[in-house]
């Protein structure tokens, strides 16, 4: 009984303070002023340790625990969890092919693992033998690249989504691949390689590979804005956002920016970028057109909420960013929910 | 030492939890007991109303441009009235056996004798007819319309006389009405502006708006009223929220989180709970259920899956059912879920 007590008062605790935040949130400013406005929170009651990268597909979330070694499937609609694939030694990257119905999920152990979209039965793994980590789908070729290895063994590998095969195709980078983009309007893929303090350009027709030279370090996340030939790339070192040209690789701006960041996302419709930080905070930055970004919210979150996902505009028009904000003390994990606003 | 022990009443904790949410599935707090398949019926569904005497279901095919008619004591699809233009709202007036459909895309309100349901009478408003509220002391049956849909910046409330069909007056709010609620008296009618995130509570003697309540959250389409309490459950859909608001006042007494697509709010006075369907737009469906504890306290017990795309509903305290309609989807049909409520 005394535990139960003990537990109440935790999860009373817990409460509490969400409560208090989503107040403290709502009597700062008037609401057209808040890009981001903090509504919700699932739980992941047990889950444990690092959370990675997010995916999407429909009404579902896909959240890798990467600490906990499971991938938790959440509908949104209700926002609870309705399955956790387990048995992935720390996930990583997890994308979702509608077409193929099919969960692709990265692991740093060195296999990319393929799962049935609705019963989640394993159908297959695939070795990589190295830091399987970011993974990006590309719908019309029905096609998961796969971002792999490290140093000589580095490269961006290729795996067929409805025949579940590796492809021959495949970019050697000569070092591990963090976040990377594809290009829908052209060739290119975008590439982060924060140990050859490099950008990788590959053209997927000519497999012809260029390489930026950066001033910055540690650059791990990446949004493209093909519309304007942007790319944005969070730095670590020192915490910035920066902002190529895609169309020359120059770097257009570097603005100051939260420290520790793992995801970073691109606002089409607001012309907005997203920066999840370790460090506690999330910034909005402002895009006032292709070459000017301000600063527009920085928010307050939680230590160590390095990774989020931001998939735009539902079909009704529901728009959220979701935040990862690992367990801690006595809270349990949590997947935070903002709703974005104009 | 104390790490682990704190690590170990946490797991334990963690299993508690675990058990209570098991422990909550196994009992939740409506049961499925029926699916009536409604045949040729595609998109999106809208309001409902129900014949309790000829236990009819009436339904609103929005996006099919017909009303379909349900046999809730067989169990079947019975029938469509088709030719509508977006119809939304549904009244069956039982004491004048008849069925007013309100129509958005024609700005039309029909009325059908409620037996045969053959046509009776046409009623050109503007565009945008939406939801119905009658009231049976004064015989006024008031129906939401105008705002954006008719390209005006203010919304209306038609004021028609059920008995003859005439359209007898207006009411001016500030945008489209969402939701309308009625006191029992007739003299109180609350109208949901979504499009301005408020809620105007309307004299009906004066046929005027005597208040406006700005809601916390935006798009509050959907409500339910809770009379004895004074108090107004209010869905909105962004972020998606069941707001308890004091109908005295406009006070907000409780803020929850509610289903993605929100679009059916109900109040259940007997096991004094609040049912809120959502799904609209969405692959999945689900209704949140809330137990009212007292006037002032809430608490979610139960999400329960429905289908994809569910957003209406309608709760029937007479027959004790809560019906969902599902739109059709992939291969399935549209239905209505008949859900029974759970002691």
């Amino acid at each position: 009984m005394k535990r139960l007590l003990g537990f109440s008062v935790v999860a009373l605790a817990g409460l509490y303070v969400l409560s208090t935040q989503v107040n403290a949130q709502k009597s700062s400013a008037p609401p057209a002023t808040r890009p981001l406005v903090l509504t919700e929170a699932i739980p992941l009651e047990g889950v444990k340790g690092r959370i990675d990268h997010f995916g999407s597909a429909g009404n579902r979330l896909f959240v890798s625990a990467l600490g906990n070694n499971t991938v938790e499937v959440i509908d949104i609609s209700a926002r609870i969890v309705v399955h956790t694939v387990t048995g992935i030694p720390n996930p990583q990257g997890v994308v979702f092919s509608s077409e193929a119905n099919r969960l692709f999920a990265a692991s740093s152990k060195g296999k990319l693992y393929i799962y049935d979209g609705t019963s989640f039965d394993l159908i297959k793994e695939i070795d990589f033998h190295s830091d399987v980590d970011n993974l990006r789908y590309d719908a019309v070729n029905k096609r998961v690249y796969v971002g792999y290895g490290e140093d000589n063994t580095g490269a961006i590998g290729a795996v067929d989504a409805t025949t579940n095969e590796r492809l021959d195709e495949e970019y050697k980078l000569g070092a591990h691949p963090e976040s990377f983009q594809l290009e829908a309007s052209g060739p290119n893929i975008y590439a982060n390689l924060p140990d050859l303090k490099q950008i990788a350009v590959i053209n997927r027709s000519t497999h012809a590979i260029s390489r930026w030279a950066l001033t910055l370090q540690m650059n791990f996340p990446m949004a493209l804005d093909e519309a304007d030939h942007r790319l944005f790339v969070g730095a670590r070192a020192p915490a910035r956002l920066a902002v190529f040209d895609t169309t020359s690789g120059h770097m257009i701006a570097a603005l100051p920016c939260v420290q520790d960041t793992d995801d970073l996302y691109y606002d089409a419709a607001r012309k907005r970028i997203y920066v999840a930080g370790g460090e506690g905070f999330i910034n909005v930055f402002q895009q006032k057109d292709a070459d000017h970004y301000q600063l527009l919210s920085k928010i307050p979150s939680a230590l160590g909420a390095r990774t989020g996902g931001y998939f735009g505009k539902g079909r009704k028009g529901a728009d959220r960013f979701y935040l990862a904000v690992p367990a801690r003390g006595g809270r349990s994990a949590e997947v935070r929910i903002y709703t974005v606003q104009d | 030492m104390r790490r682990m022990v704190l690590t170990c009443l946490a797991a334990t904790a963690t299993s508690l939890v675990a058990l209570a949410n098991v422990h909550a599935q196994e009992k939740e707090p409506l049961r499925l007991i029926r699916t009536i398949p409604m045949p040729n019926v595609k998109g999106r569904i809208d309001h409902m109303d129900v014949d309790v005497k000829g236990m009819r279901l009436f339904v609103a095919g929005l996006e099919n441009g017909s009303v379909e008619v349900v046999d809730l004591r067989a169990g079947k699809w019975v029938r469509s009235i088709l030719g509508f233009q977006k119809p939304q709202g549904i009244a069956y007036v039982e004491s004048l056996n008849k069925v007013f459909v309100a129509s958005g895309d024609d700005g039309m309100l029909r009325v059908f004798r409620g037996d045969t349901l053959e046509l009776l009478d046409s009623i050109k408003l503007d565009l945008g007819p939406n939801r119905v509220a009658y009231d049976p002391h004064t015989k006024l049956l008031y129906v939401g319309y105008g705002g954006k849909d008719a390209g005006k910046d203010y919304g209306e409330v038609g004021v028609i006389e059920a008995k003859t069909e005439k359209h007898i007056g207006d009411i001016k709010v500030d945008g489209h009405p969402g939701e309308l609620l009625l006191d029992q008296s007739g003299k109180t009618l609350f109208v949901f502006v979504s499009a301005t995130n408020k809620v105007q509570v309307v004299d009906t003697n004066k046929r005027e708006v005597v208040s406006t309540w700005p809601v916390s959250s935006q798009r509050n389409g959907d409500g339910a009223f809770d009379e004895r309490t004074h108090r107004l459950f209010v869905g909105t859909r962004t972020p998606p929220r069941m707001l308890v608001v004091d109908s005295q006042t406009g006070k907000e007494i409780a803020n929850l989180a509610t289903v993605e697509g929100m679009d059916g709010v109900y109040f259940d006075a007997v096991h004094k709970r609040i049912s809120v369907s959502g799904g609209r737009g969405f692959d999945a469906g689900y209704v949140f259920c809330y137990q009212q504890k007292d006037s002032d306290h809430y608490e979610t017990i139960g999400k329960i899956s429905t289908r994809p795309g569910a957003g209406t509903s309608f709760w029937s305290p007479e027959l004790n059912r809560y019906y969902v309609a599902g739109p059709a989807h992939d291969n399935e049909q549209a239905a209505i879920l008949v859900f029974e409520p759970v002691s």
